[in-house]
C-alpha cells in the first residue's frame, strides 16, 4: 500500500476532472460528482414529476448512467453540467410519459380531474429570472417550450393537441428557445 | 430518409428540450457527430434549455440514496473486475486496487448506523414543518469555532428531527462536515454534508433522540466522511 492513496481524499474539483476519473472506475470521483450535482438532479426531476419518490428514482437512475456511461462524454458538446441536466431532463420526461400511459387507466378519484403536470410544473418555478423571461416570449411560443420541456411531449404530439401544423410547432419551438437565450442572456449582463 | 443539412440544423433546438421522435434525434446525433458548427450551437441551445430546468425550487435528494447509489457501483466495480480477471487481463496493481474496495464495501456494509437518514420518503418539508408545531419539539444550538447559524430540532420522545443549517462557511475544497450524536461518551455518524451558499439546507435525520446527550460536527475528508473521527468538534451542543 505503499504510495497509494485511499479512494478518499484529494478530489479534484473540475466536474471535468471528475468525470475523467469515473471513467477509470473512481468511486471517489463519482460521490464527489453526486455531491456536486445530486440536488439539481433531484429538483429538476421533482420539478417534472411532482412526485418524491419519482423523483428518487429519476435521481439513482441518472446517477448510474453516469457511471456506467461516463466514456460516453463528449466534452466537445457541452460542459457534464449541461451533459447531466440533459440526461436528468431525459430520465424524467420519460418517467412522466410512462406515468400518463399509467394513469390512463380509468382510477380516477379525483373531482378536479387529472393534474395537468406542464402547469404544475409552471406553478412550481422559482426563478424570477426564468419566469420572466418566459412571459416575455410571444405566449403561443412560450406554450410550445413549456408543453416540450415541462410536459415532456415531442414537436408531433404539441402539432397533435393544439391542432397546429407540424412545421409551424417546430418554427415556433426553434424561435422560442432562441428569443429564451437572448432573453436570459440580457437578464444576466 | 435522410434530412438535409438545414432541416437538422433546425431540429437542433427541439433536440435540445427533447421533443424529438426517436429517428429524428438519431439524425441529429449523427449530425452532432460530424459538424463541429452544430456542436456550438447545440451547447448554446442547452444552456437555455438547461436555465428552464434550473429554475425549480432546489431541493436536495433523501441522504440514504447516496450510500445506496454507492453500494450499488461497487457491486457492479466487483462484478466488472471478476468477469476482467477470469478473462486473465488483470494486472497485479488494479487487484490491490479491487481488495481495497472490497474491503471497504465491507467496511460500509458492516458500519451500522444506529442513527439513519430518512428512510420513508416522506417530504423534508413536512417533517420539518411537524417537528416546528410539535409542542414537544426541542431546539439545540450549535456553538463553537465555525461561524454559522446550525441548529438541532428534535423530539425527544419521538425519533425525529432535523439539522438546520444556514450561512455555515464552506468546509473546503475535499472536505466535508460530519454530524455526531454522542451517548456515553461514544459517537454515532448521522452522515455528511456541505452547506449550499446563500441557501438553507435541512437534513432530516431520524435517531432515537432520547438516549443521547450532545451533537456535534467536525470536519472531514470528503466525500463520505470516517468513521470514528480523530479531530475536535468545531460545533456542539448538549441535548
Amino acid at each position: 500500500m505503499e504510495g497509494r492513496d485511499l479512494p478518499v481524499g484529494r478530489l479534484p474539483d473540475a466536474p471535468e476532472r471528475l468525470v475523467e476519473r469515473i471513467r477509470e472506475g473512481d468511486e471517489a470521483a463519482f460521490a464527489a460528482l453526486y455531491d456536486r450535482y445530486a440536488r439539481q438532479v433531484f429538483s429538476l426531476a421533482l420539478g417534472i414529476l411532482r412526485e418524491l419518490e419519482a423523483a428518487e428514482d429519476v435521481t439513482q437512475e441518472v446517477f448510474l448512467a453516469l457511471w456506467r456511461g461516463a466514456a460516453r462524454f463528449d466534452p466537445r458538446r457541452g460542459t457534464p453540467e449541461a451533459w447531466i441536466l440533459t440526461l436528468a431532463h431525459h430520465k424524467s420526461v420519460d418517467a412522466l410519459r410512462r406515468r400518463k400511459i399509467r394513469r390512463a387507466e380509468p382510477l380516477s378519484d379525483s373531482a378536479v380531474g387529472p393534474e395537468d403536470p406542464m402547469e404544475e410544473a409552471l406553478r412550481a418555478l422559482q426563478s424570477a429570472q426564468v419566469r420572466a423571461a418566459l412571459e416575455a416570449l410571444p405566449p403561443t411560443q412560450r406554450e410550445i417550450l413549456a408543453l416540450a420541456y415541462y410536459g415532456g411531449l415531442t414537436q408531433r404530439d404539441i402539432a397533435r393537441r393544439l391542432a397546429l401544423p407540424l412545421g409551424t410547432v417546430k418554427t415556433r419551438m426553434r424561435d422560442g428557445l432562441l428569443r429564451l437565450r437572448a432573453l436570459l442572456r440580457e437578464a444576466a449582463l | 430518409m435522410n434530412y438535409s443539412e438545414e432541416h437538422l440544423r433546425e431540429l437542433l433546438a427541439a433536440y435540445a428540450l427533447g421533443a424529438l421522435e426517436p429517428e429524428e434525434r438519431e439524425q441529429v446525433e449523427a449530425y452532432l457527430a460530424r459538424s463541429a458548427e452544430a456542436r456550438r450551437e447545440l451547447a448554446d441551445l442547452m444552456e437555455a434549455a438547461a436555465a428552464l430546468g434550473a429554475a425549480f425550487p432546489q431541493i436536495s435528494p433523501p441522504l440514504p440514496l447516496r450510500d445506496r447509489l454507492l453500494a450499488q457501483i461497487r457491486a457492479e466495480r466487483r462484478q466488472a473486475g471478476r468477469t476482467r480477471e477470469r478473462a486473465g487481463l488483470w494486472p497485479a496493481a488494479f487487484a490491490v486496487a479491487a481488495s481495497l474496495a472490497i474491503i471497504l464495501g465491507g467496511l460500509a456494509y458492516t458500519w451500522r448506523l444506529r442513527v439513519v437518514a430518512l428512510e420513508d420518503r416522506l417530504a423534508r418539508q413536512e417533517q420539518v414543518v411537524a417537528l416546528l408545531t410539535n409542542p414537544a419539539a426541542r431546539a439545540a444550538t450549535l456553538q463553537g469555532t465555525a461561524p454559522g447559524r446550525v441548529r438541532l430540532i428534535y423530539d425527544p420522545l419521538g425519533r425525529q428531527g432535523a439539522l438546520l443549517v444556514s450561512d455555515l462557511q464552506d468546509p473546503g475544497a475535499g472536505f466535508v462536515y460530519q454530524l455526531w450524536l454522542i451517548a456515553d461518551g461514544q459517537a454515532d455518524s448521522a452522515g455528511v454534508f456541505r452547506p449550499v451558499p446563500g441557501r438553507p439546507l435541512i437534513l432530516p435525520l431520524i435517531a432515537d433522540f432520547a438516549r443521547y446527550q450532545m451533537v456535534a460536527v467536525t470536519v472531514e475528508r470528503g466525500p463520505s466522511g470516517v468513521q470514528r473521527s480523530a479531530n475536535p468538534p468545531v460545533l456542539t451542543a448538549r441535548l
